[in-house]
């Protein structure tokens, strides 16, 4: 067998090429080459279409009251998401034997990313607008006058920053599904699962059981929501449900039929125990029997005709009826409304007490409307957006090792 | 349950696939089915009695079908079948999740085996020259066809499997190509890759240098390996090799030469939304150095347009284009540089004859520059005389692509006693694919031929 000789390796002169930067604006105009020819621009209306359709959901709630809100905010969220996956996911997978080829003819991996993120964030910059602008021409509620805002000066321009935080992230998270994808049908079967993923764990509207809850934390969905959530006003806002299903049921009949007997027994329950000593009658006075009369008020009107009646007092007496004793086997009916239980004790009373006591109960420090909660889901997002770019990059770096 | 009656349940479970828990009369087709399996293996030529180790017989049944990578994910399938199936014994009357899942991952493994199992009777089928109804009755009564095939004098398989032990696949040169200053150097020990857990040779044992100047067809039949091939080459997917062009190491110094070698790909791997100038100017800013001017640029652009017939279309959308343009442009693209080193995957698909035969002519105008020009073609005949030499791969009895011959056009013909590439190729091409099924013969005279070679130029 004979030896090979292998021919010492010769110094050449290094020839330099197109740098970095070149190529990103090579790359930049080959992707508004294909936002022209290729019907890239259709995400556009496509965006505009889908906000369409969740505002006329979310309108008559968003910043309304706190169940509104928080649908509000998923809905908005999941556009955002949905927007950002469509975006970008065959973008890289498409066209992959291309980047090999041009890889290997002297296209730098991190120039072309470079110039996918900069496409990439004017179109979901785009997206943004027009999905703002369609909210704002379908009448959301979204506050608009000057100084509404909690980072900047308009509420609009805040949630704007959010929905587009939302969007390049999820864009950036499909870019990078798109670069560990060989096919489109791969990454198109890959969508699905962490679609689903981002809506299921986002720990927004659906519940999650406490072992799951952690996994909200790896999702785009539970910042943004956090984000929109926040900016609404979700705690300070009512909690519309409790009272509105009360509210519902005002013909609601209730009551039912007692017999004596059984009315007695309640008379010994703990709950009557406990009010005992509360005063149901208090003192009668002369001047009240003259008030009553319409009698002139007389010297001695301070004097006390009857002592004070308790609870106690009043269910030793029904005990100790004799009356009652002997008819305890007659039946009462007692039926009323909820309506009418309302008016007695007065429907704006329960109203705001429902209200109020419901929306504590639904109180979240995550969606405290504080600046500083804000940016942190701000930062957050842009957590995501860097590690997805990067870790894009990286495994579009391998894609020499690609076979056929 | 009994202790005794569990490792019952569970040795049935691993070696016929039924528990003994179900009805007894289950047991005897699982039985008539290994004696089939004994003699399908028999004719095969492997060892019948490994039909009775569970698991191993999926292995082998795949090897009997030709189907030795769906084999062995049949017996892991198998496997796994069992360990659910075992674990079923001790979970099915508890509470809780796990019979559930061990229910969920059953029928997943169950679907998977039967797909496996079909793949592998279609091989078999192929194996024995029947039809593919015969499927059927192998998914649903798989010992009536174990049986039949295996012990009725009919049924016979077209080739054994033991048949690949004695054959050029065991054969090597034994020699390596030299290395020179100019010129091109291959020396391909193998190109594998990984399939569930086996290494699978694709090429293996392919040396040979190529003169500066030299345009060299790549002929063999299909699945030979001339795409993968040309790949291992030019570093594309790269091989255990050792490929040195003017000197210096492909693999090595690839990032410095990629500007010397030119590819251009079977697929035609550009952008449609790009018109013909765009997608020359983007890459000629790739390709050619930074020293150069826009209009230097722009100069070798029109220049490159007007050799490949460009120019009336250069504003035209790369989608909207023909196919023999989309391929002119691809060649285009590559030439810009002015690679040493030129390989092309077929360009002359979608092209007519004239065009074709055009396209040739510019690859040895180019060749005579001093470049060096690999080329597959399907219709080499027609352009044979532009030619230097010829390298023919075969597939040996393993499915690998060897290298059956590397030399002068003239003396390939005399090597395999044809007149034209269409016949040798029609010589070295498996009896199967309508060839004469002779690869391993020419593979181990030109090996013989080429250690002798070797020998001369060492006494030299």
């Amino acid at each position: 067998m004979s030896e090979v000789n292998t021919v010492e390796t010769k110094k050449v002169r290094k020839v330099h090429h197109t740098g970095r930067t070149s190529q990103v604006w090579i790359y930049l105009g080959k992707q508004f080459r294909f936002f022209i020819n290729e019907n890239d621009w259709k995400v556009l209306p496509m965006a505009a279409i889908i906000a369409g359709l969740v505002a006329m959901v979310i309108r008559k709630k968003f910043f309304v009251n706190m169940e509104g809100s928080l649908i509000g905010a998923f809905a908005l969220a999941c556009v955002g998401i949905w927007n950002g996956c469509f975006n970008s996911i065959q973008t890289v997978c498409r066209e992959r034997a291309i980047i090999k080829r041009e890889h290997r003819s002297g296209m730098h991996i991190s120039a072309y990313m470079a110039a996918h993120m900069i496409y990439q964030f004017l179109l979901c910059a785009a997206q943004t607008v027009l999905t703002m602008f369609v909210m704002r021409q379908l009448s959301v509620p979204i506050p608009r006058n000057y100084g509404s805002g909690i980072i900047t000066p308009w509420m609009i321009c805040d949630l704007g920053i959010t929905m587009f935080l939302i969007t390049y992230a999820a864009d950036m998270m499909s870019l990078f599904l798109s670069s560990i994808s060989r096919t489109t049908t791969s990454a198109m079967t890959l969508m699905p699962f962490i679609l689903i993923f981002q809506l299921v764990f986002s720990g927004g509207i659906i519940p999650l059981p406490e072992w799951s809850r952690p996994l909200s934390n790896f999702t785009i969905s539970n910042y943004g929501i956090r984000a929109l959530a926040s900016q609404s006003g979700y705690n300070e806002l009512p909690m519309t449900t409790v009272w509105n299903t009360v509210s519902g049921m005002k013909s609601s009949t209730i009551g039912g039929d007692f017999t004596v007997a059984e009315l007695m027994e309640k008379l010994d329950s703990p709950g009557i125990e406990k009010f005992k000593d509360r005063v149901v009658l208090g003192t009668i006075t002369v001047g009240d029997a003259e008030a009553a009369l319409g009698l002139e008020k007389s010297e001695n009107a301070d004097e006390a005709l009857t002592n004070p009646v308790t609870v106690g007092q009043v269910v030793e007496i029904l005990k100790n009826s004799e009356y009652l004793n002997e008819h305890r086997d007659k039946v009462i009916s007692l039926k009323t409304t909820v309506g009418d239980v309302l008016d007695i004790i007065g429907e704006e009373n329960v109203k705001n007490f429902v209200q109020r006591k419901t929306a504590e109960a639904a109180y979240k420090p995550e969606y405290e409307c504080t600046p500083k909660n804000i940016i942190r889901n701000w930062v957050m997002l842009g957590v995501f957006i860097a590690v997805f770019a990067a870790l894009a990059t990286l495994m579009l770096e391998l894609i020499d090792k690609d076979k056929r | 349950m009994s202790v005794l009656m569990v490792i019952l349940n569970v040795l049935s479970y691993i070696f016929l696939n039924v528990g003994i828990n179900d009805q007894w009369y289950y047991l005897i087709p699982a039985v008539l089915t290994l004696v089939g399996l004994w003699g399908v293996f028999r004719k095969c030529g492997l060892t019948p009695w490994h039909a009775l180790i569970p698991y191993v017989r999926d292995v082998r049944l795949g090897e009997a079908a030709g189907m030795e990578k769906e084999g062995r994910i049949l017996g892991l399938l198998s496997v796994l079948t069992s360990l659910v199936n075992i674990a079923n014994l001790f979970v099915s009357n508890s509470n809780g999740l796990a019979p559930s899942i061990l229910d969920i991952a059953g029928i997943f493994l169950f679907l998977l085996l039967l797909i496996y199992q079909i793949r592998v009777f279609m091989g078999l089928t192929e194996v024995f020259n029947r039809k593919k109804s015969w499927i059927i009755l192998w998914i649903l009564v798989e010992w009536i066809p174990a049986i039949i095939w295996g012990w009725l004098k009919k049924y016979q398989p077209l080739w054994k499997a033991s048949e690949l032990k004695n054959s050029a696949a065991n054969f090597f040169s034994g020699s390596k190509a030299e290395v020179m200053d100019q010129g091109l150097t291959v020396n391909l020990e193998e190109r594998t890759i990984r399939e569930f857990l086996k290494k699978i040779y694709l090429l293996r044992d392919i040396h040979m240098y190529i003169q500066p100047g030299h345009m060299v067809l790549l002929l063999g039949g299909s699945g030979a390996g001339k795409t993968t091939y040309l790949n291992a080459v030019n570093g594309y997917e790269k091989a255990k090799a050792e490929v040195i062009l003017n000197g210096r190491n492909m693999y090595k110094e690839y990032k410095d030469m990629m500007y010397d070698i030119g590819f251009v790909p079977q697929q035609d791997l550009m952008r449609g939304s790009d018109s013909v100038y765009r997608t020359l100017m983007d890459a000629a800013m790739l390709r050619l150095p930074s020293g150069f001017t826009h209009a230097e640029r722009e100069a070798r652009v029109e220049e490159v347009m007007e050799i490949f017939g460009l120019t009336p279309v250069k504003d035209n959308l790369v989608v909207k284009l023909s196919g023999g343009q989309r391929k002119r442009l691809s060649i285009a693209m590559e030439f810009l540089s002015n690679p040493s080193l030129f390989i092309l995957d077929e360009p002359d698909s979608g092209l007519d004859g004239v065009m074709a035969r055009e396209l040739f002519l510019q690859l040895r105008q180019i060749a005579d520059q001093g470049k060096i020009i690999i080329v597959i073609t399907h219709t080499p005949d027609r352009v044979i005389d532009l030619f230097d030499d010829v390298i023919v791969l075969a597939k040996d009895a393993n499915r690998t692509g060897r290298l059956a011959w590397f030399g002068p056009i003239d003396e390939a013909r005399a090597f395999f006693g044809k007149d034209s590439m269409e016949e040798i190729v029609k010589a070295v091409n498996r009896e199967e694919e309508g060839g004469e099924g002779r690869a391993d013969e020419f593979i181990m005279k030109y090996a013989e031929k080429a250690g002798n070679m070797n020998a001369e130029v060492q006494h030299v």
